[in-house]
């Protein structure tokens, strides 16, 4: 049965090489459940995402780069997620695992970067 | 909300596969953030490093589900970093591969096959007693971790000394600050850092040296950062190390030595500070002396200063190469002498050298020179990798020389205090020390030692120049058990494996860098037949007492029978521990019981000897009249410090004499680069954690080697090429990253990846530190070649071959 | 009880008569597609094995080119074989 288990699991993993590669053939920006995101082969997607947004989306790399953020390091994906579960807004559970405290009092209408904007992360906007 | 966890995977499902073709689906997100919502929420340290960070860990349906920092912790103020944030992947049945069965092949070439506990712990009594009845107590060994709990490092450590008769109980702190307790104990006279972390709110200088605190500690570095943006101008930070790192971002002065000068360097400093008058007269005077060689003979400052005036900026400018000039050299021993409150930061980079010992005096010698200890945000303060190296080995006596609360097994007194306290015959434990880790592992290469139990670590691929170390293990008359959670480049080697409880599978106590302990509570089952290691070894004790016909291995045991494995066990060993053996010590944990730990939100810093201080949080500046208790009842005069360290009879700082030393082994035309090794943040140690959890593992699939631009340009290497990193003792192929990082003349490598053309330390040396036995991981001489172009790679992570 | 995610191809010519076609094998739901002839379905069987035969049976289908795997869940499964 676990190989059986096995077998699914590396057939995601070559149905997913296989159609990034078919998709991105037959369809230039193609879209994720979170937006709009090229689809990535294997091993793009082993690559850190601030490698390629360097060059994709300077300015947010720059800004995130210059952050408390950038120099503490907490990477893209601590708050975006992985590809497969990309998100362009993020989570604010995300937020609360590290800023609890503050997601606990924050007002309750408002999103954590209407005050702390997003990849700038001043004290208060 | 009412979504049943089956609709949930039903949509990740269609939502996974609509977003490969771009289709958009009709239900909301909200939804997904749900495997988030948890029943409970309980308190616990994070597994993933040294710096104690405190957590809750989310439980839904006995499952765990999520971790998130606790705001009120010490430690981390709520903060964690990715791993923190994602170790409960790896938790109960979380994830598929943890170990769910004893595992057991006669013969190493054989398969494993599953057996059952009575049968697995049957065999590792009988292969321990018959290597002891037939080659003698000194032919068993215990190789722990910095990782395992407290309770666990005291058990095991007891049931070899009290019951086997033998001190080779190690663990890898040895590869990891052994240097520091060296240092700590020659400099102070105690093992351990004076302050806290509440010094890095107060610092106004940071003096930080080889160390990568940014992904080694990014939570702390976090406080230290903050303190820097919160206070651009006047509070400084210097880094010191060959290879610019994350770390230097926030650095105002960047040292730029190479490799192994750093001795050299540390000496500049101090001829500054003497030559400018920037010591402080009135603390060396009343709490220093000077001291020099192997027999510690005490000199003048005349001395002192003669030894020193070797070591001119301009000299040694020259000696440390890379960007060093003697003005740079002036500025740091400028500001770490004037400012307010100066803390040096250090890790592996000073620990894992040849003369790792003598670099940790060197930086505490500027402490004491310049008066920069015990007042606020003045410190000398080592951080440590693991988050149990501390409290559960260097306290717990988890090393071939200590015995548990900072005792050595060479002194008779301390050791029969010990056997007097167990309850055990006078002159039970040998009075020699085993051997420590390279000797142990050179003793299983030579077939000393028939059988060995390798607890939460990975030698087999973290000992330096490990292929060597490799061959020893895979001695068929070397009887090897290992326990472990998941399978790891050990196992492999393994004759039994032995499944464990992950943190928050069972109960127990870490103690963080700052002499801090917390305890994590058990919150889910462990999966499968996974045991906590605490009744593990009761239950081979009791079986061991029975082969070997000794009734003194039941009695080390005894106190702990018939309780409940989960918590009334690790409390009761813990209690006897801190309640017993730490009494009157300087490590006095008496009043930090289960009952106070649990209160907290984080835990309580030693000296604590009575509950109501421990309920305050203990202590948070050692040494300082009115902050230490024992700094009062040890108190033999008026000064507001009272360096009353258990190693130094005349109560005083020791100032060192000591010269710049190379490391072992230095380029030449045949290997002409330095080799250094480090961590990247997503990944820690020998990756069997953080490699098995999908996020950190695609941040960094593989180890890199960085190339200086300038080196990379002269042998015509590109970004992505595949390239040879050869020495005397192996070689590795990886990706190149070019990168001003590493100075010229070094390249740097991840050591993390489990990959066999990736690991690292197939490529290391083995060369180690007099004093502290500890390895010099971080220089040797290698050279390099381009293979190939770039090549498309897989992550690796060792599997169970069926 | 295993869950998968697919993107199923099939002839863009003839989704209609595809849909159907899919619709009538019990345990496949379909969530959504495209013009392009692309198929978001999720199946559920009680085993991987009985998945396995599932997908066998799609690709007979003849308007259906491909069958892909893009997310596989089987936890329950896993656990099940702990003990
Ligand atoms: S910094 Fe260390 S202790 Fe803190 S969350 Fe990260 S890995 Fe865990």
């Amino acid at each position: 049965m676990k190989g059986k288990i096995l077998k699914l699991c590396m057939l995601v993993i070559t149905i997913a090489m296989a159609s990034a590669c078919t998709a991105g053939a037959s369809k230039k920006a193609t879209t994720t459940k979170a937006g709009t995101h090229p689809e990535l082969s294997a091993q793009e997607k082993l690559t850190p995402c601030a490698e390629c947004h360097k060059d994709a989306t300077p300015e947010v790399y720059k800004e995130w780069f210059d952050s408390v953020h950038g120099i503490a390091k907490v990477k893209c994906y601590q708050c975006h997620g992985t590809y497969e579960e990309l998100k362009t807004s993020p989570d604010e559970t995300h937020c609360a695992a590290c800023h609890n405290a503050q997601y606990q009092k924050r007002p309750s209408d408002k999103k954590c970067w209407d005050c702390h904007p997003a990849h700038r992360f001043f004290i208060h906007k | 909300m009412g979504l049943s966890r089956r609709e949930f995977i039903k949509r990740t499902a269609a939502l996974t596969a609509a977003s490969y073709v771009g289709i958009s689906l009709p239900f909301s997100k909200e939804n997904e953030a749900q495997a988030a919502d948890a029943d409970s929420w309980h308190k616990g340290t994070c597994r993933l490093c040294g710096s104690g960070c405190r957590l809750e860990l989310g439980v839904k349906n006995g499952k765990a589900v999520a971790l998130r920092g606790i705001p009120q912790s010490r430690t981390n103020k709520g903060y964690l970093c990715m791993k923190g944030m994602l170790f409960y992947k790896l938790m109960g049945n979380n994830h598929p591969e943890r170990l769910k069965k004893p595992l057991y092949r006669a013969r190493k070439d054989q398969p494993f096959k599953e057996i059952s506990w009575d049968e697995a712990l049957d065999i590792a009594a009988k292969e321990f007693a018959k290597a002891v009845k037939k080659y003698g107590n000194n032919s068993v060994a215990y190789y722990g971790s910095g990782q395992a709990l407290t309770e666990e490092t005291y058990i095991f450590q007891k049931v070899m000394r009290g019951g086997l008769r033998t001190n080779n109980v190690e663990g890898n702190p040895r590869l990891c600050m052994a240097s520091a307790v060296g240092g700590y104990i020659t400099s102070f006279g105690a093992d351990e850092p004076i302050g806290s972390y509440t010094n890095f709110e107060r610092a106004n200088c940071f003096f930080i040296i080889g160390s990568n605190t940014a992904e080694a500690h990014p939570v702390l570095f976090r406080r230290i950062m903050r303190r820097k943006l919160d206070n651009r101008d006047s509070v400084k930070v210097i880094n010191a190390d060959p290879r610019v790192s994350p770390t230097s971002r926030i650095a105002d002065l960047h040292l730029q030595f190479n490799p192994g000068t750093d001795l050299a360097l540390l000496n500049a400093m101090a001829y500054v500070i003497l030559e400018e008058k920037l010591y402080d007269e009135d603390f060396l005077k009343n709490y220093a002396v000077f001291r020099m060689g192997k027999e510690k003979k005490q000199v003048d400052f005349a001395k002192y200063k003669a030894f020193v005036k070797e070591y001119t900026p301009d000299k040694v400018a020259r000696i440390c190469g890379g960007n060093i000039t003697p003005e740079k050299i002036r500025q740091a021993a400028r500001w770490f002498a004037k400012s307010e409150g100066t803390m040096s930061i250090w890790t592996m980079g000073i620990n894992q050298r040849k003369r790792g010992v003598w670099a940790n005096n060197l930086i505490h010698n500027l402490h004491i020179l310049t008066g920069q200890l015990c007042k606020p945000g003045a410190d000398s303060f080592s951080l440590t990798g693991q988050p149990n190296a501390c409290g559960g080995v260097r306290e717990g006596g988890g090393l071939c020389h200590i015995l548990p609360a900072h005792r050595l097994v060479k002194k008779d007194k301390l050791r029969h205090e010990v056997e007097r306290l167990w309850g055990i015959p006078e002159g039970r434990i040998p009075p020699k020390p085993g051997y420590h880790t390279i000797a142990m592992f050179e003793a299983v290469n030579q077939g000393k030692i028939k059988a060995i139990w390798i607890n939460c670590t990975s030698p087999a691929q973290s000992l330096p120049n490990c292929d060597k170390y490799r061959k020893g293990m895979r001695r068929e008359d070397v009887f090897m058990v290992v326990t472990d959670i998941f399978p790891t480049k050990t196992t492999e080697l393994a004759n039994l494996i032995l499944p464990t409880a992950f943190i928050f599978e069972k109960t127990g106590v870490y103690g963080c860098t700052e002499r801090r302990s917390q305890l994590t509570v058990k919150a889910v089952d462990a999966p499968g037949e996974a045991k906590p290691e605490v009744w593990i070894v009761r239950e081979w004790a009791l079986r061991l007492a029975k082969e070997l016909n000794d009734p003194v291995i039941k009695k080390c045991v005894e106190p702990f029978l018939g309780k409940e494995p989960d918590y009334e066990l690790p409390k009761a060993i813990w209690d006897e521990y801190t309640q017993k053996l730490t009494k009157g010590r300087d490590n006095d944990l008496r009043g930090a019981t289960y009952e106070v730990l649990e209160k907290l939100p984080d835990g309580v810093q030693w000296p604590a000897p009575t509950k109501e201080w421990a309920l305050k949080g203990g202590t948070d500046i050692k040494f300082v009249r009115g902050l230490d208790p024992l700094a009062d009842k040890h108190a033999k005069n008026d000064l507001p410090y009272q360096f009353y360290g258990p190693a130094h009879p005349d109560k005083k700082l020791w100032i060192w004499l000591r010269p710049q030393k190379g490391p072992e082994e230095m380029p030449d035309s045949q290997y002409p680069f330095y080799l250094s090794t480090g961590r990247i943040i997503d990944h820690w140690h020998t990756s069997s954690m953080t490699g098995r959890i999908k996020e950190l593992m695609r941040a960094n699939p593989y180890a890199y080697v960085e190339i200086n631009p300038k080196d990379a340009k002269k042998l015509g290497i590109k970004p992505g090429d595949m390239v040879e990193v050869a020495s005397r003792r192996g070689k590795n192929i990886l990706p190149a990253k070019i990168y001003v990082g590493p100075c010229e003349g070094m390249v740097f490598v991840y050591w993390h990846d489990q990959a066999e053309d990736r690991m690292i330390n197939r490529v290391t040396k083995d060369a180690f530190d007099p004093g502290s036995k500890e390895p010099e991981f971080k220089i040797c001489a290698c050279r390099i070649r381009k293979v190939s172009g770039p090549r498309p790679l897989e992550p690796f992570i060792v599997n169970m071959k069926a | 009880m295993p869950v998968g995610g697919f993107v199923i191809n099939v002839d863009p010519e003839k989704i209609d008569e595809s849909i159907k076609r899919l619709k009538s094998l019990s345990g496949v739901e379909i969530h959504g597609l495209d013009d392009k002839g692309n198929v978001v379905a999720v199946l559920e069987s009680s085993t991987s094995q009985e998945m396995e035969g599932m997908v066998k049976e799609i690709m007979k289908i003849e308007t259906v080119f491909s069958v892909g795997l893009t997310y596989f869940n089987a936890e329950d499964e896993i656990e099940g074989n702990v003990h």
